[in-house]
């Protein structure tokens, strides 16, 4: 953990490094070894954060869809399969594709009995090996077990079983590895940070910033 | 081998790891190492039934209602009037928690929302009174936590996703313990009042020393504010205090009063309305009803003017992440489940049970216990998403009801949030709580309500038919 007291002393930087303060990642980048690096993960970061934003009004759709679907049933008797089948589409892309952009923001819920504990280094230490030893492997074998799955429903060019259904079915399904990729990705993105741009693991959990302490984790 | 799996899983997840990612990468692994691949290839298939599950589309739905209802300050209003009307009262403040407690589990569902709002709003109001801080104390974590048990709760939308239960039949089934719950909590306070005055009167050395305290800047409280997000971001911890303590001088008639009340009422009882009647009388879906139920919350809160338009984009970012968050879990215990199946753990669990000849009454106990214990460590949706499926194939071989089991799981899971040193609402409470409350006070505080919550899990133990979907 000396390391730590390194990172805070300048004399240990080569001289000649570009310094740029901050960035979106909060990163205090002067430490970074490799600056193209740190500027791929923060495009990727404000790429998860843009995406992730406009995904979040998917919800608010299904509210009015929701809604939409039950007064054309009551009110006026009819019901669109196509439109039913939308909710639960919705809904697909809702939970699965925000995953990776959910673990950025630190909001999946951990057994913080412990945890809440642990000095920072260590809790920077826990995450690495949890992306490296679950979320990386989990990611990997869903897309590789869902990729052949997604494929034969393309080659049967799958829709809904129901007449009047949504076409292409596959496309639906095709959001199971695609979420995995991106949660893949962030995993990586969150080891990169943690053991290359930050080795000291200090900064471990930088994408707890700040400004995700405005938000309510969801209690019983 | 199932052991040392579940094991793995255990300490895997005290690490503090998100527990989805774990749940999915220890059994991924595990999976790897010990069974053949193709078994895994059933991962999407497991995937694909929690994407068209009609059921589990409510969740979102109704988070997205309780999240507006949140941010649109309804908790508040209600509140406010509630001890406006009954502050004079003796006990009126415990009583008027009570209600209002009952009234936002029926409306938003969400347990540490609602302790931390009635812990910054009645905590100073009932302690400036004069009530022992541990009733006081008791009183909001206990009406706190009613939004486990009170319909429409999330915990029993996915636990009767799980137990394979009608959602709607589940909600009528814990409507009747969850009234009986309200009325036992009324009773109490309203015993205490009567015959131990002492607990709800005025005593002038507590009172200013209380006072002082209140009034004071405390920084924990400032950033539960700001975290939990309870209230607009305009309306700070003085401004809150100064609100709480003008409300007992604040209308002089009694008709002012009550019209007030009905005002701030009128909002959330229409949407229990709405939600609860609609589902109850059959014409809608959970899903309808959620829907509905989530529509009227903005329109109401639109029609208010109560939420800005920065607040309304933080619903959608937090419902967003809630639902991942639910539902990643999800995906990742049935990984989870997959491999555990695939191991031969629900043949093990069954083997176990004819081995040692547990009776039905054993076993019941013995789950609920490990509930209880679990719930002070793990959330709501971890205990619902690992341990019951692992139970479910037990319940039909010992011919016990899901129904009726679901709602001693959700009363159980209350309690255990209840119940110190590890209960949620008590940290949420001390979160909020003047910097003189003592943690020893609260524990204390929610002793009597932890008995009242046992009476009458046992009650319902003893007489299933408390638990019924057709009351007519």
């Amino acid at each position: 953990m000396e390391t730590v007291d390194n990172n805070l002393n300048p004399k240990h930087y080569p001289q000649g490094r570009a310094e740029t303060p901050t960035s979106t990642l909060g990163i205090k980048q002067k430490g970074s070894i490799f600056p193209w690096l740190t500027k791929v993960i923060s495009k990727w970061d404000t790429f998860l954060e843009i995406s992730g934003r406009l995904l979040s009004i998917l919800s608010f759709l299904l509210v009015g869809l929701v809604v939409f679907n039950v007064l054309s049933r009551y009110l006026f008797n009819y019901s669109w399969l196509a439109l039913q089948e939308l909710e639960w589409h919705l809904f697909s892309i809702l939970f699965l594709i925000p995953m990776a952009w959910t673990l950025k923001r630190d909001q999946h819920v951990r057994v913080d009995f412990f945890y809440q504990k642990f000095s920072k280094p260590r809790q920077g230490l826990v995450n690495g090996l949890g992306q490296l030893f679950f979320t990386l492997p989990f990611s990997i074998i869903m897309i590789i077990v869902s990729w052949g799955w997604v494929g034969q429903s393309y080659s049967l060019s799958e829709a809904s079983p129901d007449p009047g259904g949504l076409p292409a079915r596959y496309i639906l399904k095709a959001i199971i590895p695609i979420s995995f990729f991106l949660l893949a990705i962030q995993a990586l993105a969150d080891l990169i940070k943690t053991f290359v741009l930050s080795p000291s693991g200090k900064l471990a959990s930088t994408h707890i910033s700040s400004e995700n302490t405005e938000s309510c984790k969801e209690s019983p | 081998m199932i052991i040392l799996f579940f094991l793995v899983v255990l300490l895997a997840l005290f690490l503090g790891f998100p527990v989805a990612l774990t749940l999915g990468g220890v059994s991924i692994l595990m999976g790897l190492c010990f069974l053949e691949s193709t078994f895994l290839e059933l991962l999407p298939l497991r995937v694909w039934g929690i994407m068209t599950n009609p059921l589990l589309l409510s969740v979102p739905l109704f988070v997205f209602m309780g999240l507006i209802l949140q941010k649109s300050g309804i908790a508040e209003a209600l509140l406010n009037s509630a001890s406006v009307l009954l502050g004079k009262r003796k006990a009126g403040l415990a009583l008027a928690v009570v209600i209002v407690g009952g009234i936002l589990a029926a409306t938003t569902g969400i347990v540490g929302a609602t302790v931390v709002t009635m812990g910054l709003i009645s905590l100073p109001a009932m302690l400036k009174q004069g009530y022992k801080p541990q009733l006081a104390l008791g009183t909001i974590a206990a009406s706190g936590t009613l939004g486990q048990i009170i319909p429409p709760s999330v915990v029993l939308v996915l636990l009767g996703s799980v137990l394979n239960v009608s959602v709607g039949d589940l909600f009528i089934g814990a409507l009747f313990p969850g009234l009986l719950l309200i009325s036992f909590y009324l009773l109490y306070i309203g015993v205490l009042a009567t015959f131990f005055p002492q607990f709800v009167r005025v005593q002038e050395s507590t009172i200013t020393e209380n006072l002082s305290l209140t009034n004071q800047q405390n920084p924990a409280i400032q950033s539960e504010v700001e975290k939990t997000k309870v209230f607009d971001n305009t309306l700070s911890h003085d401004e809150l205090h100064k609100r709480s303590d003008q409300l007992p001088q604040a209308d002089p008639t009694i008709y002012n009063k009550i019209s007030r009340l009905m005002i701030a009422l009128l909002p959330a009882t229409l949407l229990i309305v709405a939600v609860l009647g609609t589902l109850f009388a059959g014409i809608a879906s959970p899903t309808e009803a959620a829907g509905v139920g989530a529509a009227g919350a903005l329109l109401i809160a639109l029609m208010q003017k109560k939420i800005s338009r920065k607040d309304f984009y933080e619903v959608l970012r937090q419902t967003t992440w809630i639902t991942s968050m639910v539902f990643t879990i999800l995906v990742g215990a049935s990984a989870f489940s997959l491999v555990f199946r695939g191991l031969g753990g629900d043949v093990q669990i069954i083997d176990f049970l004819n081995h040692t000849q547990l009776s039905r009454e054993h076993f019941i106990w013995l789950v609920m216990g490990v509930v209880f214990i679990a719930g002070f460590f793990i959330d709501f949706i971890e205990i619902i998403f690992i341990i019951v499926p692992i139970l479910l194939p037990l319940l039909g071989h010992l011919n016990i009801d899901p129904l009726w089991f679901g709602i001693l799981i959700a009363l159980n899971l209350q309690t255990s949030f209840l119940t110190p040193p590890f209960g949620f609402a008590l940290f949420y409470l001390k979160g909020v709580a003047p910097p003189t409350i003592t943690t020893s006070q609260i524990y204390r505080g929610v002793l009597p309500f932890i008995g009242m919550q046992f009476t009458i899990l046992i009650l319902i133990y003893f007489f299933p038919s408390l638990v019924r979907v057709n009351w007519f």
